[in-house]
């Protein structure tokens, strides 16, 4: 019952074997190659996967560092561009301000030669109408010292207007 | 002459364990080749199933030897596949598991012996793998250490045929027992015998379950003590 044959016990070992042998070569060793195959690509895409991941992180940070960068450069930029206004509005007018006081001066002076002018001429001619106003109103009887007397006299008064006016 | 009580003789001119053995290689054969006839880097159906089975026995061997496990993977796959479908062929009316056979069951067992001791001198040299049966002991305590190790060297092969053995021939002599009640007590034309067949008939089919459970547990526990050794044998560490 509880019996070992040896021709049995061989024959069962070169069976196993054989079939060991077999079935590795033809179908479980392909098999076993294609999982560590597998395996091997499984784990090099996730290795690829995380370098990937590590570079968009990388980039990441890259590009919000340039962001910043670029938002502080604007930022002086338009804080110079702002000064850089300010400043050329303040020559502007500036010199607006000058302009203006130089053609004020100069239309002053203008006006004050003008009024000189218009006196002058005025007084001028004051002096005819009022001569002949005169020589109208007392008739030709008038002597000359009186006449230069008058005439004096009217002429200071409208120095007096001049100084007033 | 068989212990279990076949329902078929097979009336060979040798003996019908050889004939189950050739049997069992032949399904693990039709298996593996409907399971990696279309292999593909994605896969599905019997392709996924022998990978299952597959990757389970590579983990365990990984885990317990390192990474040079990969050199006696088909040992292992083969061990666990021939017992395993040996053990359910039992299962099968008409047949019966070539592991309820001593002969086979010693044949694995010194198959797992004789590779053990060659790859172990192999991976460490004829010198270190003799001395490490003397142990890190005092010199004068080395003969009795060698005679230990010895000892427990001859037993490991006694121990994985005879458990082997015991388990699958306890499994279908029962089957066998349980089946020939049936056949004495049913047609016996007494009722009380013919109620009696009931109780073998019912408890028939809970033994085929539990056989079912004994035959994946013994393969693999031979698969597991396969590995144990070797992985022992072929590691540099001191008291292996």
């Amino acid at each position: 019952m509880i019996e070992i044959s040896w021709p049995l016990l061989l024959t069962q070992i070169i069976t196993f074997l054989i079939a060991m042998i077999i079935v590795w070569k033809l179908f479980w060793g392909p098999l076993t190659r294609m999982m560590q195959e597998r395996s091997r690509k499984i784990s090099g895409d996730i290795q690829r996967a995380e370098s990937g991941r590590r570079k968009i992180e990388m980039l990441e940070a890259e590009y919000h560092r340039r962001i910043a960068e670029i938002e502080e450069e604007a930022r002086k930029a338009l804080n110079a561009a702002v000064h850089q206004g300010n400043l050329a509005r303040e020559q502007i007018i500036q010199e607006a301000r000058e302009e203006s006081q130089r053609i004020l001066e100069k239309n002053r002076e203008y006006l004050a030669q003008e009024r000189k002018k218009v006196i002058g001429e005025l007084r001028g001619q004051l002096t005819d109408i009022s001569l002949i106003a005169v020589e109208k109103l007392i008739g030709q009887g008038l002597e000359q010292s009186v006449q230069q007397r008058l005439m004096a006299e009217f002429l200071h008064e409208i120095k007096g207007w001049d100084k007033a006016g | 002459m068989s212990a279990v009580p076949e329902s078929v003789e097979f009336h060979l001119p040798f003996d019908s364990s050889i004939l189950m053995s050739a049997l069992t290689v032949g399904l693990i054969a039709l298996v593996s080749w409907v399971g990696t006839r279309k292999l593909s880097m994605i896969p599905r159906g019997g392709q996924n199933f022998l990978e299952w089975i597959l990757g389970i026995i590579y983990q365990f061997a990984d885990d317990m030897i390192g990474p040079q496990a990969r050199r006696y993977y088909p040992l292992f796959a083969m061990l666990f596949f021939f017992i395993l479908v040996s053990n359910l062929m039992g299962l099968i009316p008409g047949l019966f598991s070539s592991t309820s056979r001593l002969s086979t069951t010693v044949g694995l067992a010194m198959v797992v012996f004789f590779s053990t001791h060659y790859f172990g001198i192999k991976e460490r040299g004829i010198g270190a793998y003799i001395k490490h049966w003397f142990g890190p002991v005092p010199v004068w305590l080395k003969p009795f250490m060698f005679l230990i190790e010895l000892i427990g060297e001859l037993a490991r092969p006694l121990s994985l045929s005879f458990r082997l053995f015991g388990n699958i021939l306890a499994k279908e002599i029962l089957l066998g027992v349980l089946c020939m009640l049936v056949v004495i007590f049913l047609p016996s034309g007494n009722i009380i015998q013919q109620v009696l067949a009931l109780v073998p008939l019912i408890l028939r089919p809970l033994i085929i379950l539990l056989g079912i459970l004994v035959s994946i547990i013994q393969a693999f526990v031979f698969m597991i003590l396969a590995m144990v050794y070797i992985g022992g044998a072929v590691q540099a560490q001191e008291g292996h």
